[in-house]
């Protein structure tokens, strides 16, 4: 579950907050990544489960600070996941189920420890974890991840799309068991309103 | 120098060696005074020295002023914890990940054997259309959510996602709301084993400094538990033992040059002492392997006893016509008959049950009897040349002069059964035991708090099983968890900590695989399946519904499976057969003893009850002890003097001694316990020595015999009154009782006996 989390949220610093060109490398990006401080997203998730007849779609909004990620989904059914540099929290209204844990727990440690250099703007850890493929043409940009050691990865491959000289608007995420998700993003100007969002929302997943 | 003193001074440096060497300390309070004779007992007694629950401490953290938990410190805070060495594991509120994990990978496998509590009720449910569809809709919930890796795992083997009946069962008790966080850390020594405990804790302390050290010091950090309780006990102990030997040592230092003014005395009486006492050590530990620190601060009053014997026979060489070995001579049938009744009173002891008592009763025994063969083998040929030195330096001549010119016995012995008789209706007896324990009100008050910060078990009241068999207390436990499940719903019980869902009996997981069996049919089947294709799952993608072909979980496999140590200190197997126990969350204990009135095999105890319960039956054999003792020595008296009437005269100090006291304490009001019983035991015994040697008058002089009791009889009172100064109330209680009881035993001689010229002591001569 970890691994959504740090996923999604660090992806979402790295990708969301920066604006990148046809002339950018990954290390610029990188770069910016580390400066930005808040985003907030409104998303759209479709789930592949080989398990579904059809695929499965839900939204809701993101909000990223330094110290918080909340992802809020709202429809089909509410679920609040959040997570501080610690610990996350999950909460299921409707079914009335919470879940909290370490992001330093075993799994969520695989997950963090893939992801940790990129938010630090370290290629060459990133390039110990992934095969990195980052390309761009006039129109768009393309960064593709593949964990090096497959045997204990949950995602077959991880890439993130955006189109020239704006954030990524779109990303795949394929599992090793063949199912994969996509998500489709819209970044939102952040205001007063999303940081009050961000307590309010961390408050109700810890159950305060 | 006479070669026994040579002898007795080469050997007495050996047995000191032999003591130090030997000795092994025991500290804990319950091992005084708890043994348990029945299983039930033998539990509750093994679990508070030495249980798992013992060995745990139990701390949160926090801050001031703030509502929000600090989650993040605890969890780095266990990681360091689970590092220290001497930590067995460190846990928290919930379970982590990995061992969800290892659970459920046991589990899994068992997922229809544990299936239902109440298999009748609940398995034909299981497949109603209604059923399924919730089922189902888990299921895709499950998928879609962010644990949907597992739960694809899960599904893998358990297409119906039955073990989330057994999942759901583990998470029924829920935290405590709380602003604080919490750990339980289980150490791997005992939790009274201070000397083991006392650096563990330190380092638990020292860690929590540099991991709140670096969260910038916002975090307090409380601890309870077993361990903490012990070292204050241990510590207050070791103060007593110190202050009490410390302080009785230079007051009878004090005393005894005030009284004889002579150092060849004091050192002559003080190796006696020693050797004395240093035998009762050595014998005692080689009796019971160990010896408890409330016996050495006991012990050490028997100073005042064991003193009584070389004070006879130095006052009467001092003050008599003959040399020193000739006087020893002389006196010593009625030190010897003294010292015998005072070894009945200590021997008393040892049926009351308790087993401190028991050690105190070897230590007295030996003590008492090498201070009373030094006294008369040794003493006398160490002092034979100067024994007119030591003649004490006054003499209690004008209360006995005083005494001796009226006839009081009668008016006194009145009035002491009037005294006795006015107090004995407002003896406020009670028999509970934890007075006796250490005053520790500050760590009572931090435990009560720690816990209430936790969802913890109340401490001291639980649930217990009784079967012959494991499996037969496995239905049991069974049958009770049902009945506790009603009281929680009816909002008497917060939790109830069972073996089960970690076990289950043979029968409940027969009975679940037998009504499976019966309801997963084809029709069931074609049910399922239409419920998770309505879902909008693929059922090609799930496995088909069965039951695992696999025997019954024992539990002997789950002990060692990941789930053992969720279970640990909740059983106890033997050849008699098998207790469990079920811890309690906050209840309403007279809910729980209804909800348990029809299982006769269930018992509700309440650790405190129970322990007072058993106070009250050494209660009751003290009692027995104390009518036995005095029968005894009655008999010894009434052989030796062959008259029951003069037996009945040389007891009637410590007679009216006891009605006095006894009296005054119920007059007072103050409450009564066990130990004053053996305090006025104790009373008896040293007084009819007093009774005795007066009564005997061997040296013809009656007020050099009055003299020898008067000093010994102050040099009892101070060692017995040094005790009041210790923490400990049950040294305090002995005090109270034992001084006050001793002053009136040798006051009160000369008013109740009155030695003839041709004293007892030569009756008996001439008799023979």
């Amino acid at each position: 579950m970890q691994f959504y989390i740090k996923l999604l949220l660090q992806l979402a610093l790295i990708f969301f907050v920066s604006t990148a060109t046809a002339a950018e490398t990954l290390e610029s990006i990188l770069e910016r990544a580390a400066a930005q401080q808040n985003v907030a997203i409104d998303y759209r998730e479709v789930r592949h489960l080989q398990m579904l007849n059809e695929p499965w779609q839900a939204e809701g909004k993101m909000i990223v600070t330094a110290s918080a990620f909340v992802i809020d989904q709202l429809a089909p059914q509410r679920q609040l996941l959040t997570a501080n540099k610690h610990r996350y929290w999950l909460y299921m209204p409707e079914a009335e189920i919470r879940r909290t844990g370490m992001v330093t727990s075993p799994m969520a440690q695989r997950s963090f420890g893939l992801f940790k250099p990129i938010m630090n703007g370290d290629r060459d850890a990133l390039e110990k974890e992934f095969d990195i493929h980052f390309t761009a043409t006039d129109k768009r940009w393309l960064l593709e991840l593949k964990p090096k050691r497959t045997g204990r990865a949950l995602y077959a491959r991880i890439t993130v799309q955006g189109e020239d000289g704006h954030p990524a608007s779109y990303m795949k995420t394929e599992m090793v068991d063949g199912d994969f998700t996509e998500w489709f993003f819209q970044q939102q100007p952040f205001t007063s309103s999303e940081e009050s969002s961000v307590k309010r929302l961390m408050d109700e997943a810890r159950g305060n | 120098m006479h070669r026994r003193v040579i002898i007795f001074l080469l050997v007495l440096p050996l047995l000191i060696f032999a003591a130090i060497w030997q000795i092994n300390i025991k500290t804990d309070i319950s091992a005084f005074f708890m043994a348990g004779d029945s299983r039930q007992t033998t539990l509750i007694a093994s679990n508070m020295q030495t249980g798992e629950l013992s060995r745990r401490y139990l701390i949160t953290v926090g801050q001031s002023g703030s509502d929000e938990k600090p989650l993040d410190f605890i969890e780095d805070l266990r990681s360091e914890l689970s590092a220290i060495e001497g930590i067995e594991r460190v846990w928290g509120e919930g379970l982590s990940e990995d061992e969800i994990s290892a659970l459920i990978a046991f589990y899994l496998p068992y997922r229809v054997h544990f299936y239902a509590l109440n298999p009748d009720v609940e398995v034909p449910g299981v497949f109603s259309e209604s059923a399924l569809a919730a089922r189902v809709d888990a299921i895709k919930q499950g998928l879609l959510s962010p644990e949907a890796q597992r739960m694809k795992e899960i599904l893998a083997a358990d297409p119906m996602f039955l073990v989330s009946s057994w999942l759901r069962r583990l998470s029924g008790n829920a935290p405590a709301e709380s602003a604080y966080a919490s750990l339980v850390i289980e150490t791997v020594a005992a939790g009274l084993d201070s000397a083991r405990q006392r650096p563990v804790r330190k380092q638990i302390e020292e860690t929590f400094n540099r991991v709140n050290h670096e969260y910038g010091n916002q975090y307090a950090l409380a601890m309870t538990g077993v361990p903490v309780f012990a070292m204050a006990v241990q510590e207050q102990v070791e103060k007593d033992v110190m202050l009490v030997s410390t302080i009785s040592m230079l007051a009878m230092l004090l005393l005894f040059i005030l009284l004889f003014r002579s150092l060849r005395a004091l050192i002559s009486v003080s190796l006696t002492l020693v050797a004395s006492a240093t035998l009762a050590t050595i014998i005692t530990s080689v009796v019971f392997g160990e010896i408890h620190a409330l016996t050495l601060a006991l012990g050490s009053t028997l100073i005042g006893i064991c003193v009584d014997y070389p004070i006879h026979t130095m006052v009467h060489a001092a003050g008599g016509e003959e040399d020193a070995p000739r006087s020893a001579k002389r006196i010593w049938p009625s030190l010897l008959l003294g010292a015998i009744t005072t070894v009945v009173g200590y021997a008393a002891l040892s049926f009351t049950g308790y087993p401190g008592m028991q050690q105190i009763a070897v230590y007295a025994a030996a003590g008492i009897l090498t201070s009373l063969l030094i006294a008369r083998f040794v003493l006398p040929y160490a002092i034979m040349h100067h024994a007119s030195s030591m003649r004490p330096g006054f003499a209690f001549s004008s209360w006995l002069n005083f005494a001796g010119r009226r006839n009081l016995r009668l008016p006194l012995l009145i009035v002491c059964m009037l005294l006795l008789f006015a107090g004995i209706s407002g003896i406020n007896w009670q028999n509970d035991l934890s007075r006796l324990s250490p005053s520790l009100e500050e760590l009572k008050e931090n435990d009560k708090r720690v816990r209430s910060r936790m969802q913890s078990v109340e401490p001291g009241r639980f649930v217990l099983l009784h079967a012959d068999s494991i499996e037969h207390a496995l239905q049991l436990n069974e049958t009770t968890s049902r009945a506790l499940e009603k009281v929680k719903a009816a909002g008497k019980l917060a939790a109830y900590y069972s073996v089960y869902p970690w076990a289950a009996s043979q029968a409940l997981q027969q009975q679940n695989i037998h009504l499976f069996s019966q309801q997963l049919n084809s029709e069931a089947i074609e049910r399922w399946h239409a419920a998770v294709e309505k879902s909008g799952i693929r059922s090609s993608s799930l496995a088909e519904p069965s039951i695992p072909d696999i025997a019954a979980l024992d539990f002997e496999t789950i002990t060692k499976s990941p789930a053992g140590r969720y279970i640990a200190g909740q059983y106890v197997i033997d050849d008699q057969g098998a207790i469990l126990t079920i811890w309690l969350g906050s209840h309403d204990a007279q809910a729980v003893r209804q909800a348990l009135a029809a299982i006769p095999q269930a018992e509700y105890v309440s650790q405190k009850d129970l322990m007072n319960e058993m106070n009250a039956a050494y209660s009751n054999k003290a009692v027995e002890a104390l009518a036995y003792g005095a029968l005894v020595i009655l008999l010894l008296l009434t052989v030796r003097y062959r008259s029951p009437a003069t037996a009945l005269q040389a007891l009637s100090p410590a007679m009216a001694s006891v009605a006095i006291v006894l009296g005054c304490w119920g007059l007072s009001g103050q409450p009564l316990g066990m130990l004053h019983l053996v305090g006025m035991l104790l009373a008896v015994a040293i007084c009819v020595d007093y009774g005795i040697f007066f009564i005997e008058n061997r040296a013809h002089n009656a007020g050099l015999t009055y003299q020898a009791i008067v000093v010994s009889a102050m040099t009892t009172m101070v060692a017995f009154s040094c005790l009041g100064l210790a923490e400990n109330p049950a040294l305090q209680t002995l005090a109270w009782t034992i001084a006050p009881g001793v002053f009136f035993g040798f006051f009160l001689c000369p008013l109740l006996i009155r030695p003839k010229p041709a004293a007892i002591g030569d009756m008996l001569r001439e008799k023979s």
